[in-house]
This record gives C-alpha cells, sequence and structure tokens, in this order.
C-alpha cells in the first residue's frame, strides 16, 4: 500500500516539475523564474527521496543533501547578483 | 498507517505549491504559494519516510535534511520577495 502511493508519488512530483518548469520558461518577472528554479529543486529532492524508497538503495539520500546545498548557494548568488551589480 | 496519511498530505501540498505557482495572477501571490507549500510538503514527507523506516542512521540523516530545508527555503523566498519588492517600489526599500 505504502509503496503504491510512493509509486503514484513518483509520477506526481515529475507531473508537477513539469508544471512549474512551464511557468520558469514564460514568467514576466526574473523572480518568478527564480522562485519558479527553487521549486524545482525542492521538487527534485523529494523525487530523489521517493526514488531512494522504491528502489531500495539510500545513496540518494546523499545526492539529495548535496543537491540542497549546491541549489541554496547558486539562488542565493543569483539574488546578490541582482541586487548589488556584482558578486563579490 | 500514519506515514500513508502524512506521505498523502506532503503530495497534497507539493500539488497546491505548484498550482498556485501556475495559476496565481500576481508575482507576490505566486510567491506566496511557491514558498509555503514547498517547506510544508516537504517536511510531511520527511516526517512519512522517518515513520516508515524506523532506522536511527537514516533519522539522523533525514533529520538533518529537513533543517536545512527548513532554514534555507524561507531564507530563499525573503531574499526574492524582498528583490521583488525593490523592483515594485522603484529601487526603495527591501531588505540588503
Amino acid at each position: 500500500m505504502f509503496l503504491t502511493v510512493v509509486n503514484l508519488g513518483i509520477w506526481i512530483l515529475l507531473i508537477l516539475t513539469g508544471v512549474v518548469l512551464v511557468r520558469a520558461f514564460k514568467g514576466p518577472a526574473m523572480t518568478d523564474r527564480l522562485l519558479a528554479v527553487n521549486m524545482i529543486t525542492t521538487n527534485l529532492v523529494a523525487l530523489f527521496l521517493l526514488l531512494a524508497l522504491q528502489e531500495g538503495n539510500w545513496v540518494y539520500l546523499d545526492v539529495a543533501l548535496v543537491f540542497v546545498l549546491a541549489a541554496c548557494v547558486a539562488t542565493i548568488a543569483i539574488v546578490k547578483f541582482f541586487q548589488e551589480g556584482s558578486l563579490l | 498507517m500514519l506515514s500513508l496519511i502524512l506521505l498523502i498530505i506532503g503530495l497534497f501540498f507539493f500539488t497546491s505549491g505548484a498550482l498556485g505557482i501556475w495559476r496565481l495572477p500576481d508575482p507576490l501571490s505566486r510567491l506566496h504559494a511557491g514558498g509555503l507549500g514547498d517547506t510544508l510538503g516537504l517536511g510531511c514527507l520527511l516526517l512519512a519516510l522517518i515513520l516508515h523506516q524506523q532506522d536511527l542512521g537514516l533519522t539522523v540523516k533525514f533529520f538533518f535534511l529537513g533543517l536545512m530545508v527548513i532554514i534555507i527555503n524561507p531564507v530563499i523566498t525573503h531574499l526574492v520577495a524582498s528583490l521583488e519588492y525593490k523592483d515594485i517600489n522603484g529601487g526603495k526599500g527591501g531588505a540588503s
């Protein structure tokens, strides 16, 4: 029962990532695109967790940990670049 | 059974956040939907996985992943919101 819902959730998260990607593609403002990319990151972390549970391979959990940190640094760097004009 | 309910609640919050960021008309309201639904959805999903696995080592990793997401995601939402606010107000206001 749990694994059936996990398998369904993987497909749901893939469809939702596609939906958010539409907003990242056609968003009118720059902040829409930034927030959409951040939300895609969180969706992918949840996807990694469900994939790890489905395949029984918990290496995906370490991938999710590193992915969160890398995406955080990237988004903060982009916001700093647009606020102050340069990265340093 | 509790883990199944928490997993379904987490998927519901992910769905509501994605639909909000797809359909809402205003950039600030889109920011509200995207920033809130995502964090709560991942929190419920991590709690469901902790209750389903019952393993100490994995629980520590899930806890730190949830802690990082709970700290990082509102900070990024706040920064993007301050950027948008500065954009609306014409270069004044907003946190640096």
